[in-house]
Protein backbone atom coordinates (compact mmCIF):
# COMPACT_ATOMS: atom_id res chain seq x y z
CA UNK A 1 0.00 0.00 0.00
CA UNK A 2 2.83 2.45 0.75
CA UNK A 3 4.62 1.91 -2.04
CA UNK A 4 1.65 2.47 -3.81
CA UNK A 5 1.01 5.73 -2.50
CA UNK A 6 4.92 6.53 -3.13
CA UNK A 7 4.19 5.64 -6.87
CA UNK A 8 1.29 7.52 -7.10
CA UNK A 9 2.96 10.67 -5.32
CA UNK A 10 6.25 10.22 -7.80
CA UNK A 11 4.22 10.06 -10.77
CA UNK A 12 2.00 13.08 -9.85
CA UNK A 13 4.41 15.43 -11.85
CA UNK A 14 4.51 13.13 -14.87
CA UNK A 15 2.87 14.93 -18.17
CA UNK A 16 -0.26 13.13 -18.35
CA UNK A 17 0.32 12.36 -22.51
CA UNK A 18 1.80 8.74 -23.10
CA UNK A 19 2.01 8.73 -19.50
CA UNK A 20 0.10 7.19 -16.65
CA UNK A 21 -2.69 8.40 -15.44
CA UNK A 22 -2.81 8.91 -11.36
CA UNK A 23 -4.54 10.60 -8.53
CA UNK A 24 -6.14 10.84 -5.45
CA UNK A 25 -9.92 10.23 -4.72
CA UNK A 26 -11.83 11.15 -1.56
CA UNK A 27 -15.19 11.07 0.11
CA UNK A 28 -17.20 13.62 0.75
CA UNK A 29 -18.16 12.73 4.44
CA UNK A 30 -14.99 12.20 5.17
CA UNK A 31 -14.85 8.67 5.39
CA UNK A 32 -11.93 6.50 4.66
CA UNK A 33 -13.06 4.84 1.17
CA UNK A 34 -14.20 1.54 0.77
CA UNK A 35 -11.31 -1.07 0.01
CA UNK A 36 -12.96 -2.11 -2.84
CA UNK A 37 -13.13 0.90 -4.99
CA UNK A 38 -12.57 0.98 -8.49
CA UNK A 39 -10.76 3.04 -10.78
CA UNK A 40 -11.09 2.45 -14.51
CA UNK A 41 -10.20 4.51 -17.83
CA UNK A 42 -12.19 4.41 -21.27
CA UNK A 43 -10.66 5.79 -24.06
CA UNK A 44 -13.10 5.31 -26.94
CA UNK A 45 -13.96 1.48 -27.18
CA UNK A 46 -10.96 0.72 -25.31
CA UNK A 47 -10.76 0.55 -21.78
CA UNK A 48 -7.95 0.11 -18.92
CA UNK A 49 -8.00 -0.85 -15.39
CA UNK A 50 -10.25 -0.92 -13.06
CA UNK A 51 -7.49 -0.92 -10.44
CA UNK A 52 -8.07 -0.66 -6.81
CA UNK A 53 -7.06 2.52 -3.90
CA UNK A 54 -4.40 2.26 -1.64
CA UNK A 55 -4.98 3.04 1.88
CA UNK A 56 -5.15 7.10 1.24
CA UNK A 57 -7.67 7.28 -1.64
CA UNK A 58 -4.19 6.89 -4.15
CA UNK A 59 -4.65 5.39 -7.41
CA UNK A 60 -2.39 4.68 -10.47
CA UNK A 61 -4.15 3.54 -13.82
CA UNK A 62 -0.82 2.69 -16.80
CA UNK A 63 -0.99 1.16 -20.32
CA UNK A 64 -3.13 4.16 -21.64
CA UNK A 65 -0.76 5.36 -24.79
CA UNK A 66 -2.53 8.76 -25.34
CA UNK A 67 -4.91 9.58 -22.05
CA UNK A 68 -5.98 12.84 -23.38
CA UNK A 69 -9.66 12.62 -24.71
CA UNK A 70 -10.54 10.09 -22.28
CA UNK A 71 -12.99 9.17 -18.95
CA UNK A 72 -11.80 8.03 -15.52
CA UNK A 73 -14.78 6.51 -14.13
CA UNK A 74 -14.59 5.68 -9.77
CA UNK A 75 -17.13 3.33 -8.33
CA UNK A 76 -16.97 2.39 -4.72
CA UNK A 77 -19.63 0.88 -3.02
CA UNK A 78 -22.38 3.16 -0.32
CA UNK A 79 -21.01 5.99 -3.06
CA UNK A 80 -22.86 7.96 -6.58
CA UNK A 81 -20.73 6.50 -9.62
CA UNK A 82 -18.58 9.56 -10.39
CA UNK A 83 -16.90 10.32 -13.85
CA UNK A 84 -14.38 12.91 -14.78
CA UNK A 85 -12.86 14.17 -18.29
CA UNK A 86 -9.23 13.06 -18.42
CA UNK A 87 -9.03 17.60 -19.96
CA UNK A 88 -9.98 18.13 -16.19
CA UNK A 89 -8.25 15.95 -14.06
CA UNK A 90 -6.12 18.66 -11.74
CA UNK A 91 -2.56 19.56 -12.86
CA UNK A 92 -0.92 18.77 -9.88
CA UNK A 93 -1.87 15.07 -9.45
CA UNK A 94 -1.97 15.79 -5.69
CA UNK A 95 -5.16 17.76 -6.25
CA UNK A 96 -7.82 14.78 -5.42
CA UNK A 97 -9.37 14.35 -8.73
CA UNK A 98 -13.04 13.45 -7.49
CA UNK A 99 -14.49 13.54 -4.28
CA UNK A 100 -17.34 10.64 -3.98
CA UNK A 101 -21.18 11.78 -2.76
CA UNK A 102 -22.37 9.31 0.14
CA UNK A 103 -25.76 7.85 -1.41
CA UNK A 104 -28.25 8.40 1.51
CA UNK A 105 -26.16 10.82 3.16
CA UNK A 106 -26.79 14.37 2.56
CA UNK A 107 -27.66 17.81 2.90
CA UNK A 108 -25.18 17.91 5.99
CA UNK A 109 -28.10 16.53 8.33
CA UNK A 110 -25.60 13.39 9.11
CA UNK A 111 -22.05 14.33 7.97
CA UNK A 112 -20.34 17.44 9.99
CA UNK A 113 -19.00 20.13 8.32
CA UNK A 114 -16.10 20.22 10.50
CA UNK A 115 -14.46 17.67 8.91
CA UNK A 116 -13.63 20.04 5.71
CA UNK A 117 -11.17 22.02 7.94
CA UNK A 118 -9.85 18.92 9.36
CA UNK A 119 -5.60 18.39 9.37
CA UNK A 120 -4.83 15.61 7.37
CA UNK A 121 -2.93 14.04 10.23
CA UNK A 122 -6.18 14.45 12.20
CA UNK A 123 -7.91 12.89 9.30
CA UNK A 124 -5.19 10.13 8.72
CA UNK A 125 -6.10 9.41 12.72
CA UNK A 126 -9.74 9.26 12.40
CA UNK A 127 -9.28 6.96 8.88
CA UNK A 128 -7.56 4.39 10.99
CA UNK A 129 -9.65 4.26 13.89
CA UNK A 130 -12.83 3.74 11.35
CA UNK A 131 -10.95 1.15 9.34
CA UNK A 132 -10.23 -0.61 12.59
CA UNK A 133 -13.54 -0.37 13.89
CA UNK A 134 -14.92 -1.52 10.25
CA UNK A 135 -13.03 -4.85 10.71
CA UNK A 136 -16.25 -6.32 12.30
CA UNK A 137 -16.08 -9.11 15.10
CA UNK A 138 -12.22 -8.73 14.91
CA UNK A 139 -11.91 -4.75 15.36
CA UNK A 140 -10.46 -3.59 18.54
CA UNK A 141 -12.79 -0.81 19.99
CA UNK A 142 -9.90 0.22 22.15
CA UNK A 143 -7.72 0.94 19.43
CA UNK A 144 -10.30 2.39 17.73
CA UNK A 145 -11.10 4.90 20.96
CA UNK A 146 -7.36 5.89 20.98
CA UNK A 147 -7.24 6.91 17.15
CA UNK A 148 -9.94 8.98 17.66
CA UNK A 149 -8.82 10.54 21.21
CA UNK A 150 -5.56 11.96 18.96
CA UNK A 151 -7.78 12.91 16.39
CA UNK A 152 -9.36 15.65 18.51
CA UNK A 153 -6.27 15.80 20.65
CA UNK A 154 -4.94 17.10 16.99
CA UNK A 155 -8.04 18.60 16.21
CA UNK A 156 -10.38 19.74 18.78
CA UNK A 157 -13.10 20.77 16.52
CA UNK A 158 -13.16 17.59 15.15
CA UNK A 159 -17.29 16.87 15.26
CA UNK A 160 -17.62 13.52 13.48
CA UNK A 161 -14.54 12.12 15.76
CA UNK A 162 -16.58 12.97 18.99
CA UNK A 163 -19.69 11.56 18.14
CA UNK A 164 -17.52 8.52 17.17
CA UNK A 165 -16.40 8.95 20.66
CA UNK A 166 -19.52 9.14 21.81
CA UNK A 167 -20.83 5.95 20.74
CA UNK A 168 -18.24 3.95 21.37
CA UNK A 169 -18.44 5.01 24.94
CA UNK A 170 -21.69 4.41 25.18
CA UNK A 171 -21.42 0.85 23.70
CA UNK A 172 -18.64 0.14 26.38
CA UNK A 173 -21.28 1.27 29.25
CA UNK A 174 -19.68 4.77 30.16
CA UNK A 175 -22.56 6.88 29.48
CA UNK A 176 -21.34 10.14 31.57
CA UNK A 177 -18.12 10.08 29.29
CA UNK A 178 -21.01 9.88 26.02
CA UNK A 179 -22.57 12.75 27.19
CA UNK A 180 -19.48 14.50 27.19
CA UNK A 181 -18.29 13.11 23.88
CA UNK A 182 -21.62 13.83 22.41
CA UNK A 183 -22.03 17.70 23.54
CA UNK A 184 -18.45 18.27 22.53
CA UNK A 185 -19.28 17.17 18.92
CA UNK A 186 -22.41 19.49 19.07
CA UNK A 187 -20.25 22.22 20.37
CA UNK A 188 -17.77 21.72 17.42
CA UNK A 189 -20.54 21.62 14.86
CA UNK A 190 -23.91 22.76 15.96
CA UNK A 191 -25.08 21.97 12.20
CA UNK A 192 -24.26 18.06 12.53
CA UNK A 193 -27.65 16.25 13.54
CA UNK A 194 -26.47 13.18 14.46
CA UNK A 195 -25.21 13.35 17.89
CA UNK A 196 -28.49 15.02 19.18
CA UNK A 197 -30.84 12.16 19.57
CA UNK A 198 -27.94 10.58 21.50
CA UNK A 199 -26.99 13.53 23.47
CA UNK A 200 -30.93 14.50 24.06
CA UNK A 201 -31.95 10.95 25.27
CA UNK A 202 -28.95 10.60 27.19
CA UNK A 203 -29.38 14.08 29.15
CA UNK A 204 -33.16 12.71 29.62
CA UNK A 205 -31.96 9.94 31.52
CA UNK A 206 -29.92 11.56 33.63
CA UNK A 207 -32.56 14.15 34.45
CA UNK A 208 -30.70 16.72 32.91
CA UNK A 209 -34.04 18.35 31.95
CA UNK A 210 -32.06 21.80 30.93
CA UNK A 211 -29.37 20.73 28.80
CA UNK A 212 -31.74 17.92 26.91
CA UNK A 213 -34.23 21.43 26.34
CA UNK A 214 -30.72 23.19 24.98
CA UNK A 215 -30.22 20.33 22.66
CA UNK A 216 -33.82 20.38 21.29
CA UNK A 217 -33.54 24.01 20.84
CA UNK A 218 -30.63 23.03 18.64
CA UNK A 219 -32.08 20.10 16.74
CA UNK A 220 -34.95 21.50 15.73
CA UNK A 221 -32.86 25.12 14.36
CA UNK A 222 -31.35 22.11 11.57
CA UNK A 223 -34.78 20.46 11.20
CA UNK A 224 -38.36 21.63 12.87
CA UNK A 225 -39.57 17.66 12.07
CA UNK A 226 -36.47 16.02 14.03
CA UNK A 227 -37.73 14.23 16.70
CA UNK A 228 -41.16 14.58 17.95
CA UNK A 229 -40.19 14.25 21.43
CA UNK A 230 -38.33 17.57 21.37
CA UNK A 231 -41.71 19.09 19.38
CA UNK A 232 -43.79 18.14 22.28
CA UNK A 233 -41.64 20.15 24.99
CA UNK B 1 -20.81 31.79 -14.31
CA UNK B 2 -19.56 35.09 -15.86
CA UNK B 3 -16.42 36.84 -15.10
CA UNK B 4 -15.03 39.89 -15.21
CA UNK B 5 -11.39 41.08 -15.24
CA UNK B 6 -10.39 44.53 -14.11
CA UNK B 7 -7.30 45.30 -13.19
CA UNK B 8 -6.52 43.09 -10.49
CA UNK B 9 -9.66 42.65 -9.77
CA UNK B 10 -12.06 39.57 -9.76
CA UNK B 11 -15.42 40.06 -10.53
CA UNK B 12 -17.87 37.07 -9.44
CA UNK B 13 -21.18 36.67 -10.17
CA UNK B 14 -22.42 34.87 -6.98
CA UNK B 15 -25.09 32.60 -8.81
CA UNK B 16 -26.78 31.63 -5.32
CA UNK B 17 -28.75 28.59 -5.37
CA UNK B 18 -27.69 27.53 -9.14
CA UNK B 19 -26.99 24.19 -7.38
CA UNK B 20 -30.74 23.79 -6.77
CA UNK B 21 -32.17 24.99 -9.64
CA UNK B 22 -29.38 25.23 -12.39
CA UNK B 23 -31.39 26.60 -15.22
CA UNK B 24 -33.06 29.85 -12.76
CA UNK B 25 -29.45 30.75 -11.61
CA UNK B 26 -29.56 34.57 -12.27
CA UNK B 27 -29.66 35.48 -8.92
CA UNK B 28 -27.62 38.38 -7.33
CA UNK B 29 -23.89 39.45 -7.93
CA UNK B 30 -21.35 39.98 -5.43
CA UNK B 31 -17.31 40.69 -6.24
CA UNK B 32 -14.77 39.23 -5.09
CA UNK B 33 -10.73 40.48 -5.29
CA UNK B 34 -8.23 38.34 -6.34
CA UNK B 35 -4.96 40.05 -6.22
CA UNK B 36 -2.02 37.91 -6.44
CA UNK B 37 0.57 40.56 -5.84
CA UNK B 38 -1.07 40.70 -2.08
CA UNK B 39 -0.35 37.25 -1.20
CA UNK B 40 3.01 37.13 -0.26
CA UNK B 41 3.86 35.05 -3.47
CA UNK B 42 7.51 35.50 -4.98
CA UNK B 43 7.45 37.76 -8.19
CA UNK B 44 7.64 34.83 -10.90
CA UNK B 45 5.17 32.91 -9.13
CA UNK B 46 2.28 36.20 -8.94
CA UNK B 47 3.33 36.75 -12.22
CA UNK B 48 2.32 33.32 -13.35
CA UNK B 49 -0.96 33.24 -11.32
CA UNK B 50 -1.67 36.56 -12.84
CA UNK B 51 -1.64 34.87 -16.37
CA UNK B 52 -3.87 31.96 -15.06
CA UNK B 53 -6.18 34.34 -14.14
CA UNK B 54 -6.05 36.52 -17.13
CA UNK B 55 -6.40 33.60 -19.21
CA UNK B 56 -8.93 31.84 -17.05
CA UNK B 57 -6.78 28.59 -16.56
CA UNK B 58 -8.47 27.84 -13.34
CA UNK B 59 -6.72 24.72 -13.59
CA UNK B 60 -3.19 26.46 -13.75
CA UNK B 61 -4.32 28.37 -11.24
CA UNK B 62 -5.41 25.69 -8.41
CA UNK B 63 -2.05 24.38 -9.04
CA UNK B 64 0.20 26.75 -8.51
CA UNK B 65 -2.02 27.94 -5.59
CA UNK B 66 -1.92 24.44 -3.78
CA UNK B 67 1.90 24.66 -3.94
CA UNK B 68 2.00 27.97 -2.39
CA UNK B 69 -0.48 26.48 0.40
CA UNK B 70 1.35 23.58 0.60
CA UNK B 71 4.63 25.39 1.29
CA UNK B 72 2.79 28.14 3.17
CA UNK B 73 -0.17 26.13 5.41
CA UNK B 74 -1.47 29.04 7.93
CA UNK B 75 -1.92 31.32 5.13
CA UNK B 76 -5.36 32.09 5.53
CA UNK B 77 -5.03 34.38 2.12
CA UNK B 78 -3.39 31.64 0.10
CA UNK B 79 -6.21 28.95 1.19
CA UNK B 80 -8.88 31.64 0.78
CA UNK B 81 -7.23 32.07 -3.08
CA UNK B 82 -6.77 28.32 -4.12
CA UNK B 83 -10.68 27.95 -2.47
CA UNK B 84 -11.58 30.67 -5.35
CA UNK B 85 -9.57 28.62 -8.15
CA UNK B 86 -10.90 25.63 -6.94
CA UNK B 87 -14.62 26.73 -7.31
CA UNK B 88 -13.49 27.98 -10.75
CA UNK B 89 -12.37 24.77 -11.39
CA UNK B 90 -15.37 23.00 -11.55
CA UNK B 91 -14.07 21.47 -7.66
CA UNK B 92 -16.40 22.71 -5.57
CA UNK B 93 -15.81 20.21 -2.59
CA UNK B 94 -12.57 21.30 -2.57
CA UNK B 95 -13.34 24.56 -2.98
CA UNK B 96 -15.31 24.29 0.47
CA UNK B 97 -12.75 22.60 2.40
CA UNK B 98 -10.13 25.28 1.57
CA UNK B 99 -11.99 28.05 2.59
CA UNK B 100 -13.46 26.30 5.25
CA UNK B 101 -9.75 25.98 6.61
CA UNK B 102 -9.13 29.71 5.24
CA UNK B 103 -11.82 30.82 7.97
CA UNK B 104 -10.70 28.91 10.31
CA UNK B 105 -7.40 30.70 10.24
CA UNK B 106 -9.09 34.15 9.86
CA UNK B 107 -12.78 34.98 9.36
CA UNK B 108 -13.80 35.47 6.07
CA UNK B 109 -14.73 38.84 4.41
CA UNK B 110 -18.34 38.70 3.36
CA UNK B 111 -17.72 38.14 -0.24
CA UNK B 112 -15.97 34.96 0.21
CA UNK B 113 -18.05 33.65 2.64
CA UNK B 114 -20.87 33.82 0.30
CA UNK B 115 -18.69 32.34 -1.95
CA UNK B 116 -18.50 29.17 0.84
CA UNK B 117 -22.03 29.53 0.36
CA UNK B 118 -22.60 28.45 -2.97
CA UNK B 119 -19.95 25.82 -2.91
CA UNK B 120 -21.57 24.21 -0.01
CA UNK B 121 -25.08 24.44 -2.40
CA UNK B 122 -23.09 23.07 -5.34
CA UNK B 123 -21.72 20.01 -3.11
CA UNK B 124 -25.69 19.58 -1.90
CA UNK B 125 -25.05 20.72 1.50
CA UNK B 126 -28.19 23.01 1.81
CA UNK B 127 -27.62 23.37 5.63
CA UNK B 128 -24.18 24.43 5.99
CA UNK B 129 -24.95 27.10 3.50
CA UNK B 130 -27.94 28.21 5.26
CA UNK B 131 -25.88 28.11 8.41
CA UNK B 132 -23.40 30.67 6.56
CA UNK B 133 -25.83 32.81 5.02
CA UNK B 134 -27.06 33.15 8.46
CA UNK B 135 -23.81 34.33 9.62
CA UNK B 136 -24.10 37.00 6.96
CA UNK B 137 -27.23 38.18 7.73
CA UNK B 138 -26.29 38.49 11.22
CA UNK B 139 -23.68 41.11 9.97
CA UNK B 140 -26.03 42.49 7.26
CA UNK B 141 -29.56 42.13 8.03
CA UNK B 142 -30.61 44.59 5.40
CA UNK B 143 -28.96 42.92 2.26
CA UNK B 144 -31.55 41.07 -0.39
CA UNK B 145 -29.02 39.17 -1.83
CA UNK B 146 -28.47 37.28 1.05
CA UNK B 147 -31.86 36.81 2.42
CA UNK B 148 -32.84 36.17 -0.84
CA UNK B 149 -30.05 33.05 -1.15
CA UNK B 150 -31.27 31.82 2.03
CA UNK B 151 -35.31 31.45 1.13
CA UNK B 152 -33.99 29.64 -1.89
CA UNK B 153 -32.76 26.92 0.81
CA UNK B 154 -35.39 26.96 2.87
CA UNK B 155 -38.10 26.56 -0.31
CA UNK B 156 -35.57 24.05 -1.21
CA UNK B 157 -36.16 22.13 2.01
CA UNK B 158 -40.30 23.24 1.73
CA UNK B 159 -40.09 25.85 4.32
CA UNK B 160 -42.40 27.84 2.68
CA UNK B 161 -43.52 29.88 5.39
CA UNK B 162 -39.67 30.64 6.79
CA UNK B 163 -38.68 31.18 2.79
CA UNK B 164 -41.81 33.43 2.77
CA UNK B 165 -40.60 35.64 5.84
CA UNK B 166 -36.93 36.23 4.09
CA UNK B 167 -38.36 37.23 0.75
CA UNK B 168 -40.59 39.71 2.79
CA UNK B 169 -37.37 41.19 3.81
CA UNK B 170 -35.71 40.96 0.99
CA UNK B 171 -38.14 42.99 -0.61
CA UNK B 172 -38.89 45.33 1.71
CA UNK B 173 -35.22 46.32 1.07
CA UNK B 174 -35.70 46.04 -2.80
CA UNK B 175 -38.93 45.84 -3.98
CA UNK B 176 -38.21 45.58 -7.36
CA UNK B 177 -36.06 42.37 -7.10
CA UNK B 178 -37.69 40.36 -9.77
CA UNK B 179 -36.11 37.17 -8.62
CA UNK B 180 -37.19 37.38 -4.88
CA UNK B 181 -41.15 38.09 -6.47
CA UNK B 182 -40.79 35.05 -8.68
CA UNK B 183 -39.66 32.99 -5.40
CA UNK B 184 -42.47 34.89 -3.64
CA UNK B 185 -44.83 33.22 -5.55
CA UNK B 186 -43.36 29.98 -5.30
CA UNK B 187 -43.15 29.56 -1.40
CA UNK B 188 -46.91 31.00 -1.46
CA UNK B 189 -48.13 28.60 -4.31
CA UNK B 190 -46.19 26.04 -1.67
CA UNK B 191 -48.52 26.96 0.95
CA UNK B 192 -51.72 26.79 -0.79
CA UNK B 193 -52.01 30.47 -1.17
CA UNK B 194 -52.42 30.49 -4.85
CA UNK B 195 -54.00 34.17 -5.82
CA UNK B 196 -51.54 35.54 -3.82
CA UNK B 197 -48.53 33.54 -5.91
CA UNK B 198 -50.36 34.30 -9.17
CA UNK B 199 -49.67 37.70 -8.23
CA UNK B 200 -46.24 37.78 -7.21
CA UNK B 201 -45.81 35.88 -10.40
CA UNK B 202 -47.26 38.86 -12.52
CA UNK B 203 -45.40 41.24 -10.53
CA UNK B 204 -41.68 39.51 -11.49
CA UNK B 205 -42.89 39.38 -15.04
CA UNK B 206 -43.85 43.55 -15.11
CA UNK B 207 -40.51 43.69 -13.45
CA UNK B 208 -38.41 41.58 -15.75
CA UNK B 209 -40.15 43.24 -19.09
CA UNK B 210 -39.22 46.44 -17.69
CA UNK B 211 -35.91 46.52 -15.29
CA UNK B 212 -34.14 43.39 -16.45
CA UNK B 213 -33.25 40.94 -18.84
CA UNK B 214 -36.50 38.70 -19.91
CA UNK B 215 -37.15 35.56 -18.34
CA UNK B 216 -39.75 33.06 -18.66
CA UNK B 217 -39.46 31.70 -15.55
CA UNK B 218 -42.08 33.75 -13.85
CA UNK B 219 -43.97 33.43 -17.05
CA UNK B 220 -43.46 29.21 -16.60
CA UNK B 221 -44.31 29.65 -13.25
CA UNK B 222 -47.72 31.94 -13.44
CA UNK B 223 -48.31 29.13 -16.48
CA UNK B 224 -48.25 26.10 -14.50
CA UNK B 225 -50.01 27.72 -11.58
CA UNK B 226 -52.97 28.24 -13.64
CA UNK B 227 -52.92 25.11 -15.33
CA UNK B 228 -53.15 23.42 -12.11
CA UNK B 229 -56.37 25.84 -11.49
CA UNK B 230 -58.15 24.64 -14.73
CA UNK B 231 -57.41 28.04 -16.45
CA UNK B 232 -56.49 26.88 -19.49
CA UNK B 233 -56.64 29.95 -21.42
CA UNK B 234 -54.78 32.49 -18.83
CA UNK B 235 -52.52 29.02 -18.83
CA UNK B 236 -51.74 29.25 -22.42
CA UNK B 237 -50.99 33.28 -22.95
CA UNK B 238 -48.59 32.58 -20.30
CA UNK B 239 -46.75 29.69 -21.74
CA UNK B 240 -46.74 31.30 -24.90
CA UNK B 241 -45.35 34.30 -24.11
CA UNK B 242 -42.56 32.56 -21.82
CA UNK B 243 -41.40 30.37 -25.27
CA UNK B 244 -41.46 33.57 -27.02
CA UNK B 245 -38.92 34.62 -24.35
CA UNK B 246 -36.85 31.56 -24.45
CA UNK B 247 -37.60 29.37 -27.81
CA UNK B 248 -35.36 26.77 -25.83
CA UNK B 249 -36.87 26.68 -22.53
CA UNK B 250 -37.91 23.18 -22.13
CA UNK B 251 -40.12 23.32 -19.04
CA UNK B 252 -42.58 25.49 -20.75
CA UNK B 253 -42.59 24.16 -24.25
CA UNK B 254 -43.77 20.65 -22.05
CA UNK B 255 -45.98 22.49 -20.08
CA UNK B 256 -47.59 24.63 -23.08
CA UNK B 257 -47.93 20.78 -24.86
CA UNK B 258 -49.90 19.56 -22.06
CA UNK B 259 -52.15 22.55 -21.64
CA UNK B 260 -52.95 22.18 -25.65
CA UNK B 261 -53.33 18.54 -24.88
CA UNK B 262 -55.85 19.36 -23.08
CA UNK B 263 -58.03 22.11 -24.96
CA UNK B 264 -58.00 19.74 -27.71
CA UNK B 265 -55.05 21.48 -30.19
CA UNK B 266 -53.18 17.93 -30.50
CA UNK B 267 -51.19 19.55 -33.25
CA UNK B 268 -50.09 22.35 -31.72
CA UNK B 269 -49.46 20.09 -28.97
CA UNK B 270 -47.29 17.63 -30.40
CA UNK B 271 -45.74 20.35 -31.98
CA UNK B 272 -44.05 21.65 -28.43
CA UNK B 273 -43.44 18.29 -27.78
CA UNK B 274 -41.86 17.50 -30.12
CA UNK B 275 -39.18 20.69 -29.80
CA UNK B 276 -39.30 20.03 -26.26
CA UNK B 277 -37.83 16.20 -27.36
CA UNK B 278 -35.53 17.36 -29.74
CA UNK B 279 -34.09 20.02 -27.04
CA UNK B 280 -34.00 17.12 -24.22
CA UNK B 281 -33.91 13.69 -26.03
CA UNK B 282 -33.90 11.98 -22.65
CA UNK B 283 -36.70 13.13 -20.83
CA UNK B 284 -38.88 10.35 -20.26
CA UNK B 285 -42.06 12.81 -19.01
CA UNK B 286 -41.80 13.96 -22.76
CA UNK B 287 -41.41 11.59 -24.55
CA UNK B 288 -44.93 9.82 -22.39
CA UNK B 289 -46.52 12.98 -23.33
CA UNK B 290 -45.66 12.76 -26.92
CA UNK B 291 -47.26 9.21 -26.88
CA UNK B 292 -50.49 10.23 -25.18
CA UNK B 293 -50.99 12.95 -28.07
CA UNK B 294 -49.86 10.94 -30.58
CA UNK B 295 -52.66 8.01 -29.73
CA UNK B 296 -55.41 10.90 -29.58
CA UNK B 297 -54.07 12.14 -33.00
CA UNK B 298 -54.58 8.24 -34.27
CA UNK B 299 -51.02 8.11 -35.04
CA UNK B 300 -50.13 4.60 -34.13
CA UNK B 301 -46.66 4.72 -35.40
CA UNK B 302 -45.23 7.52 -33.81
CA UNK B 303 -47.37 6.68 -30.75
CA UNK B 304 -45.16 3.72 -30.65
CA UNK B 305 -41.50 5.01 -30.83
CA UNK B 306 -42.87 7.79 -28.22
CA UNK B 307 -43.72 4.45 -25.89
CA UNK B 308 -40.57 2.67 -27.05
CA UNK B 309 -37.91 6.04 -26.42
CA UNK B 310 -39.79 6.03 -23.00
CA UNK B 311 -39.25 2.79 -21.87
CA UNK B 312 -35.23 3.04 -23.10
CA UNK B 313 -34.99 5.88 -21.02
CA UNK B 314 -37.15 3.96 -17.83
CA UNK B 315 -35.29 1.28 -17.88
CA UNK B 316 -31.63 3.35 -18.45
CA UNK B 317 -32.78 5.68 -15.42
CA UNK B 318 -34.00 2.68 -13.35
CA UNK B 319 -30.12 0.91 -13.61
Amino acid sequence: MVLKCWFAAALSLLPLRGGPVAGLILADDGMPLPQRTTVSLTCAARAFGPVGVDAHGGFVITGAPDPEGCVLRINASGYRQASLATENLPLDQRIPVAVLHRVGKNDGESISVAHLAAPAEAVRLFHSAVRELRRGPRADASIGLTHLQEAVRTFPEYAQAWFEIGRLQLASGAPGHAVKAFGRAVEADPWFVSPYEPLILLLEATGDEAGAAAACEGLLRINPDLPPSCSER
Amino acid sequence: MEFLRTGRLLVWSMLAGAALLPAQAEATSGELALNPRGLGLSEAAAAELERAIAAEDWRLAESSLFAAVRGNPASAGLRRALGIAHYQAGRHFLAAAELKRADAIETLDEGTRHLLASAYLRIGRRHWARAELGRLIERQPESPSYRYSLARILYEQQRFGAATSELRSALRADPEFAEAHDLLGQCLEGLGRTEEAATAYRRAIDLFKTGHAPSPWPLYHLGSLLHDLGQMEGARAALEQAVKVDAGHVPSLRELGGVLLKSGRLDDSAKALETAARLEPDSEVIQYSLMRVYRLMGRTDLAANALRRYQEISNRVGQ
